[in-house]
């Protein structure tokens, strides 16, 4: 029998699938992939440490699926946020269940290249691979798929340099529309305009749309949400606030129209594919947190996930926070989170470009058991508002941003409005909402939240018993 | 007021009437190339009010009293994922999920605040909690303002009328029967009894002249209640109407040719209004004085009931003896069982309830492997005794057939949930030993039922609740 003659290390039972398997519908999904016909290219190394597979997926190109048997890591091309995914579980599954279906044979570029990141920090040489060269997933895929034609290519790319360059001057066009509607806002008065808050929010986004403006207009439409969250008397404030972030993000972006974080939150954000491939993109390695996880269901009929993680030290330096955001339609039905609040994984995530890198996809995340440090290298500042400040020093667009905050509690003042306290009762700042009167009873030794200028919306917090998730 | 915020509530005031705000003068050198415009200015004002946050809460802040920790282990946040799922499991089939307390307070762990906290404060827990209820009660007084009083009696609603009478009895019981004594009569009849049902909190002689004066209430519920609780107090043997009247249900023969014996058997009934008389006098009479009408001791009624004619009237009789028999009755009541378990699974659960908390891991064991009664019918026994039964008794018990072809039929087919499973399943995740989960779980999982699958959830739980004190 090919490719078996394997260490018991290498051997795979269901008992470890079972274990490994993010919930049980990643499991049931994994169950119905094991079919011969959706898989091909099914392959194991030499050393029988390493399969692989292309699993087809309901995209037009298979997903490219790979493990490592002596860690149980694994790596799939789908967009699937678990982890592993079903098609992972299902390639390890069929290696638990029907060894033989896997040939011995050289390993292939895209695994070796995965491989090669893995061992990166290990210091362990890549294997040899089919065609000895290195490359990113995304190249390696391309490269394979598509036969270069040098003139096609070329026209391609002016034709596609043409239609940037008319995009950008429709985008410009737009931007130039929204300043001035907000001197129009602000020649009718901001009481009127709080008055017609929606109605007038809309019609300025449905214009932005038009002018390919998909992110100004996403912003503009979400607006009166953030500003009807206030007390009455706190709104011109917060509407003064916006117009100033608008203005000086919209040129900003005239004067930098590449910048990838400004084209971003203007235009549209690049594909995970793009990010992954970037050789500049930011890589952090290490020890994160889940510090909470925020649904919402936008204006658009889109729902937003967003997942906080919090690093808790690694090889490298990193910012000290990531957010995995995704979006599908809410018709799609709720689904089921892939992080628990308070878990630790250790990853290596990538960031999207940015002055102040945030938003990251995961690169990878390991099973094995959690080592390193539990405490955070970042500092938490005395001034909490401090890393609110240099946030917008840097980015005085920024609408909201994750901190850090010291051991402290909460608290109810007079009008019943719930506000966070440090222990030392120097630092008082405002909550969104007022948490359940179990969390008000709780010493809240490390709190991580999200501050929007006005409030702080705490996402999770230490407790001497145990974590507290406020998404709860 | 500051500077600044002088500057931007004059700003601010001429924005919100369509005004021209003009460029404080403090700010015109950051204009020195050019004139500044009405934009300018807002990102100015805009990046200015982010900068100076400066809200102020009004008044002082208050905090809670701290929830006290507890002696027990925390729950792992693994552990509390395997909680949160039990729970939720037990609940969407409508069980309650606080036999899983009790099942990880038998292993030495304990909640978190977020995940468990006792209902109120009537709600049984085990020892363990006993600071929560504490602080409950503190922040319950302390929500209410002042302390209850026959006087501010009408100005609390039920719920927090009873929790505080409750409370108050737990506390100070002269102080606690004071209060109930006070208002009963300002509340209608299931009410009144809820409160005099708190008085078996501590009952004793103290309580007797305001059981004594309920005697005569309107209601019949209250004076059986306060029947009972006289009878307890004073071990009550004159037989009144009620007892005489169900002595007319009953007959008192002798059997036997040269070694007489008594027997007590249940007359035929006719019709079912006599079934249904004969079912609310066994829970108006006391047992004691149901044995002086027949003219026998407590101790000869149990001798010489003939056990097993009829179910549901087997069951009245034992929770007859269990709630109102002398500690006599009841053990001659048990010692009846020693040999071979004669009762119907129902009435002995009856006689597990009420037995004393020695005996009652043995009985339930018995219960388990003796009879034929389903493991449905141990989650609330169990307790306190969650986690009780081993993999030896679990396999010999006659419901783990049952459950096994359960599982079985489920076999090879696509994921779906099968009833019978779902419920020995949830059952077997409170009354199984932390191993016995695990064997269980193994048994029990196939294609169609991996370990992982929600059906197993509470046992995964008790799995993995593998505490120092773990049978």
């Amino acid at each position: 029998m090919p490719g078996l003659s394997k260490t018991s290390i290498m051997s795979l039972t269901r008992a470890q699938l079972e274990a490994m398997a993010p919930d049980q519908a990643a499991l049931t999904a994994a169950g119905k992939l094991l079919k011969p016909s959706n898989w091909s290219g099914l392959g194991i190394d030499a050393e029988a440490s390493l399969i692989w597979g292309e699993c087809q997926g309901s995209g037009a190109n298979p997903y490219r699926v790979m493990a490592d048997l002596s860690d149980l890591g694994s790596k799939c091309t789908c967009p699937s946020r678990k982890f592993p995914c079903k098609h992972c579980l299902a390639l390890m599954w069929m290696k638990a269940d029907t060894a033989d279906r896997f040939t011995t044979a050289p390993v292939p570029d895209w695994v070796a290249e995965w491989l090669s990141r893995r061992r990166k920090t290990s210091g362990a040489a890549p294997p040899k691979t089919q065609g000895g060269a290195s490359a990113s997933l995304a190249e390696s895929a391309a490269a394979e798929v598509v036969e270069i034609d040098p003139e096609a290519e070329a026209k391609k790319a002016a034709a596609a340099e043409k239609r940037a360059a008319k995009t950008g001057e429709t985008v410009a066009a737009a931007t130039e529309e929204l300043e001035a509607w907000i001197a129009d806002q602000l020649r009718l008065g901001l009481n009127s305009f709080l008055g017609d808050l929606h109605p007038r929010c809309r019609k300025i986004a449905s214009r932005l749309v038009d002018g390919k403006a998909a992110s100004l207009a996403s912003r503009l439409d979400e607006l009166p949400a953030r500003v009807l969250a206030l007390p009455v008397d706190e709104r011109p404030d917060a509407v003064i606030a916006e117009f100033s972030k608008l203005i000086l993000l919209v040129r900003a972006w005239r004067a930098s129209p590449e910048d990838a974080s400004l084209r971003r939150d203007v235009v549209t954000s690049e594909t995970r594919e793009a990010v992954l491939s970037s050789p500049d993109a930011l890589r952090a390695r290490g020890l994160w947190r889940v510090a909470g996880e925020r649904i919402q269901t936008r204006r658009d009929g889109l729902v937003s996930h967003a997942t906080w993680l919090e690093y808790r030290g690694g090889a490298q330096t990193s910012p000290p926070f990531a957010l995995l955001l995704d979006f599908y339609p809410a018709s799609a039905g709720k689904r089921s989170s892939a992080f628990t609040g308070g878990e630790s994984m250790n990853a290596e995530l990538v960031f999207y470009p940015s002055r102040t890198p945030l938003r990251a996809v995961i690169w990878e995340r390991q099973n094995a058991p959690i080592t390193g440090s539990t405490e955070s290298p970042h500092d938490v500042a005395a001034d909490p508002l401090s890393t609110w400040r240099t946030q917008l020093s840097q980015s005085p667009w920024t609408l909201e941003a994750p901190m850090r905050l010291h051991r402290g509690r909460i608290g109810l003042d007079a009008a019943g409005k719930a506000w966070w306290q440090s222990e030392t009762g120097a630092c008082h700042l405002p909550l969104s909402t007022v948490p359940e009167r179990r969390v008000l009873a709780l010493q809240l030794n490390h709190l991580a939240g999200l501050w929007n200028g006005a409030r702080l919306s705490p996402l999770g917090a230490e407790t001497g018993m145990g974590w507290v998730n406020f998404d709860d | 007021m500051t500077d600044l915020a002088s500057t931007i509530a004059q700003i601010r005031q001429s924005w919100l009437a369509g005004n021209t705000a003009n460029l404080p003068d403090a700010w015109r050198s950051l204009f020195s190339d050019r004139t500044p415009d009405d934009l300018d200015l807002v990102a100015l004002t805009g990046q200015a009010l982010q900068f100076n946050f400066s809200l102020q809460h009004s008044g002082a802040l208050k905090f809670e009293a701290p929830i006290p920790p507890l002696a027990g282990k925390p729950l792992s946040e693994d552990q509390r994922i395997l909680f949160r799922r039990a729970a939720q499991r037990l609940e969407k089939n409508a069980r309650d999920a606080d036999s899983l307390i009790w099942l990880a307070a038998s292993r030495g762990y304990t909640m978190h605040p977020l995940d468990w906290m006792p209902a109120s404060l009537s709600t049984p827990v085990p020892e363990v909690y006993l600071p929560w209820l504490s602080w409950m009660e503190r922040m319950e007084s302390r929500a209410s303002g002042d302390e209850i009083t026959a006087e501010t009696w009408s100005e609390w609603s039920w719920t927090e009328r009873r929790a505080a009478a409750d409370a108050l009895r737990r506390r100070d019981a002269q102080a606690g029967l004071a209060l109930i004594s006070a208002v009963a009569a300002t509340e209608p009849a299931e009410k009144r009894l809820d409160l005099v049902q708190l008085l078996w909190r501590s009952l004793s002689e103290a309580d007797v002249p305001f059981l004594e004066s309920l005697a005569t209430d309107r209601s019949d519920k209250v004076k059986s209640a306060v029947t009972r609780m006289l009878a307890h107090l004073r071990r009550d043997t004159k037989p009144g109407e009620h007892e005489t009247e169900l002595a007319g249900f009953l007959s008192l023969k002798s059997k036997g040719l040269m070694t007489k014996s008594k027997i007590i058997e249940l007359n035929a009934l006719k019709t079912d209004a006599q079934r249904r008389r004969r079912y609310e006098l066994f829970n108006l009479v006391q047992f004691p004085a149901l044995a002086a009408a027949l003219g026998v001791s407590e101790s000869e009624f149990i001798q010489a009931w003939n056990f097993r004619q009829a179910d549901d009237a087997e069951y009245e009789f034992v929770s007859l003896v269990t709630r109102t028999g002398s500690s006599e009755a009841q053990s001659a009541l048990l010692a009846t069982q020693r040999e071979k378990i004669t009762l119907s699974p129902q009435a002995f659960s009856a006689l597990i309830d009420s037995a004393p908390e020695s005996s009652r891991l043995a009985l339930l064991n018995r219960l388990l492997t003796e009879t034929p009664v389903e493991f449905y019918m141990f989650e609330k026994l169990a307790v306190p005794y969650c986690g009780f039964a081993g993999i030896g008794a679990i396999t010999k018990a006659a419901d783990w057939k049952h459950a096994r072809d359960s599982a079985a039929v489920a076999k090879g087919q696509d994921d779906g949930a099968d009833a019978g499973l779902i419920v020995a399943a949830l059952s077997l995740g409170i009354i199984a030993s932390a191993d016995a989960a695990g064997s269980v779980l193994a048994q029990l999982s196939n294609d169609a039922y991996p370990p992982t699958h929600p059906v197993f959830d509470v046992l995964n739980f008790n799995a993995a609740l593998k505490g120092p004190t773990a049978p």
